[in-house]
């Protein structure tokens, strides 16, 4: 049809629209994506990780309309229940080895990044997080798979 | 009432091809028609315009993206919602939506069948949904996989 006359309203509301605007929607529509595929992926009815979740259903639903503006913390609970980054570098992967033993194994997909290694008495913690990766000590070895 | 479609350009993209449908040579669609009828609602219509403008270009028709079983079963009627605006819509799959009528649902309506100006809209947007399905069954209206559609001379396209 080449003769359409478009709505006023919605021309006036397209041209008006703010780039914020549209990221914003964007964002939240992608975000809910994300949640949807790791709820294929896992199996999971809305109805299975609104339990896992604490919410109701219709909450769920509202999550995955792409209308949600999450908290910060809201999303951090889904990407531990779901077990999926949304977040970049919010995931904190720790793995307690003995003190003499410290060789870790990561796939050689993984992208690797440490911000820390302590000591605590015997224990090493290595953690993974979101800065560059640091110089080791010669103790501990990292072996990629 | 015999109807033809009509690609929305400001919404379809390169993820979703997103029509409506202009009823006995109207101007303009039954969507152009939803946004102007519903003018007094600017806010909840610029959420809508961003969110068709999103799954066209970015992330797809979603099926989450909609409130489902609107219509008949499996006919694929759906509803973008925004507050208590309602925009029904066939979604056939995440690259081919269209688009019909919708409006305002009041508070106490728990269906659109409890208001009348509502019911009307969805109304008339079944019977497009049910004009198109058959189209589809009969194979006079074919949707390519990336949302394109392709129509027989012999498609018979009235509610």
């Amino acid at each position: 049809m080449s003769n359409r006359r478009p709505s006023k309203v919605l021309t006036d509301i397209l041209a008006g629209m703010d780039e914020a605007t549209l990221r914003h929607t964007r964002d939240r529509m992608r975000i809910a994506g994300r949640i949807a595929d790791a709820l294929n992926e896992k199996g999971l009815t809305q109805k299975e990780f609104a339990a896992m979740m604490g919410r109701s259903e219709s909450e769920i639903s509202d999550w995955l309309s792409g209308d949600r503006n999450f908290t910060l913390d809201t999303l951090s609970d889904i990407c531990e229940k779901l077990s999926i980054n949304l977040l970049e570098g919010s995931r904190i992967d720790m793995k307690i080895v003995p003190h003499g033993d410290l060789r870790l194994r990561f796939k050689k997909s993984a992208t690797i990044r440490l911000y820390g290694l302590h000591e605590i008495d015997n224990p090493a913690y290595v953690y993974g997080g979101c800065a560059a990766p640091v110089s080791l000590h010669p103790l501990y070895d990292i072996h990629f798979l | 009432m015999d109807f033809e479609f009509v690609e929305i350009e400001e919404f379809s993209g390169s993820k979703a091809r997103i029509y409506s449908i202009a009823i006995d040579g109207d101007e303009m669609t039954l969507m152009d028609h939803f946004f102007d009828d519903n003018k007094s609602f600017q806010t909840d219509l610029a959420i809508i315009a961003a969110k068709l403008k999103t799954m066209g270009e970015d992330t797809g028709c979603r099926p989450h993206f909609f409130k489902e079983n609107e219509g008949a079963p499996g006919d694929g009627m759906v509803a973008l919602r925004v507050n208590r605006l309602r925009l029904y819509c066939l979604r056939y799959d995440n690259t081919c939506i269209f688009i019909g009528s919708g409006g305002y649902k009041p508070p106490g309506a728990k269906t659109y069948q409890q208001d009348e100006a509502l019911n009307k809209q969805a109304q008339l947007t079944r019977k497009m949904v049910a004009a198109i399905n058959r189209a589809i069954i009969d194979r006079d209206l074919v949707i390519n996989e990336d949302g394109t559609i392709e129509t027989t001379q012999f498609i018979d396209l009235s509610i």
